[in-house]
């Protein structure tokens, strides 16, 4: 219905500026809960365009859709183990900025 | 429906994309933080409605918005002290990051705009629901048996991990 409408490149280019924005998230904050957070905005802007071209370039197949439920499930087991290893960071160190998480680093 | 309705769909949502997906990175506050990524979340849904990937859409609401966004606030707010925290944010190389992170965008969108993609004019599975679970579980069997044992092992592991040590069990 709106394929003749939205040019495949229309969503790359969002896609892509959506992974841009986590991107920056990632490299610019701090704060490991907020990491966690950028990271699936990164995930789903990729998820975003596997369902794209699914869409556009095999629609009969929807194997890109498939796809993208694997990387939901992912990022599901990725949220919690992460979320759950910032909380006993959290709970040992009394923080979440990561330059305080250097026990290893030295 | 006017020949216009999916354009401004699309204008619509990435807007409400884009917007709140800075506000993630750019917020001080996690609880905030948290709201948008869920807003963020919706408006991807969106998007995989508008591409006729109603079985994503469906799962993206039900286990991002549900499930992560919802863990992700219990997280936030069982912890107290969290909630309040005063993030700063000083990273010394800040400039370099945000321009190199505008080139690479830069990058991609010319690609994608050069790029002559062969764009297949077949109309999609009209049940793609049951396409996909017939996938699942025929081509994609053992991909999904994997990732089921991996969920199994990742519950169990944050349980472990999160559980305080030192406490009888």
């Amino acid at each position: 219905m709106s394929l003749e409408f939205i040019p495949l490149s229309y969503y790359l280019i969002l896609s892509a500026i959506l992974f841009g924005i986590g991107l920056a998230g990632v490299l610019l904050r701090k704060n490991a809960v907020t990491i966690l957070l950028s990271v699936e905005i990164m995930l789903n802007a990729a998820n975003l365009n596997l369902v794209a071209f699914s869409r556009y370039i095999t629609p009969a197949a929807a194997s890109g859709q498939i796809f993208a439920l694997f990387v939901m499930a992912i990022a599901a087991a990725e949220v919690a183990v992460g979320l759950a290893l910032v909380l006993t960071i959290y709970r040992n160190v009394k923080s979440v900025n990561l330059d305080e998480f250097n026990l290893f680093k030295w | 429906m006017s020949n216009l309705a999916p354009q401004a769909i699309f204008i619509g949502l990435g807007v409400i994309a884009v917007i709140s997906a800075l506000l993630v990175v750019v917020g001080r506050n996690l609880f905030h933080a948290a709201m948008f990524l869920g807003a963020y979340m919706l408006s991807i849904a969106g998007f995989y409605f508008l591409l006729d990937a109603d079985l994503v859409g469906i799962m993206q609401v039900f286990v991002y918005v549900g499930g992560v966004i919802v863990m992700l606030l219990f997280g936030v707010m069982l912890t107290a002290q969290m909630t309040n925290v005063r993030m700063v944010s000083a990273v010394k190389q800040r400039g370099g990051t945000i321009l190199s992170v505008i080139v690479l965008v830069a990058l991609l969108a010319s690609i994608f705009k050069k790029t002559a993609f062969v764009i297949s004019q077949t109309t999609p599975a009209q049940n793609a629901i049951s396409l996909v679970g017939k996938l699942f579980m025929t081509d994609y069997v053992l991909p999904f048996e994997v990732v089921s044992v991996l969920l199994l092992a990742a519950l169990i592991g944050a349980i472990v991990v999160a559980r305080e040590e030192g406490r009888p069990q």
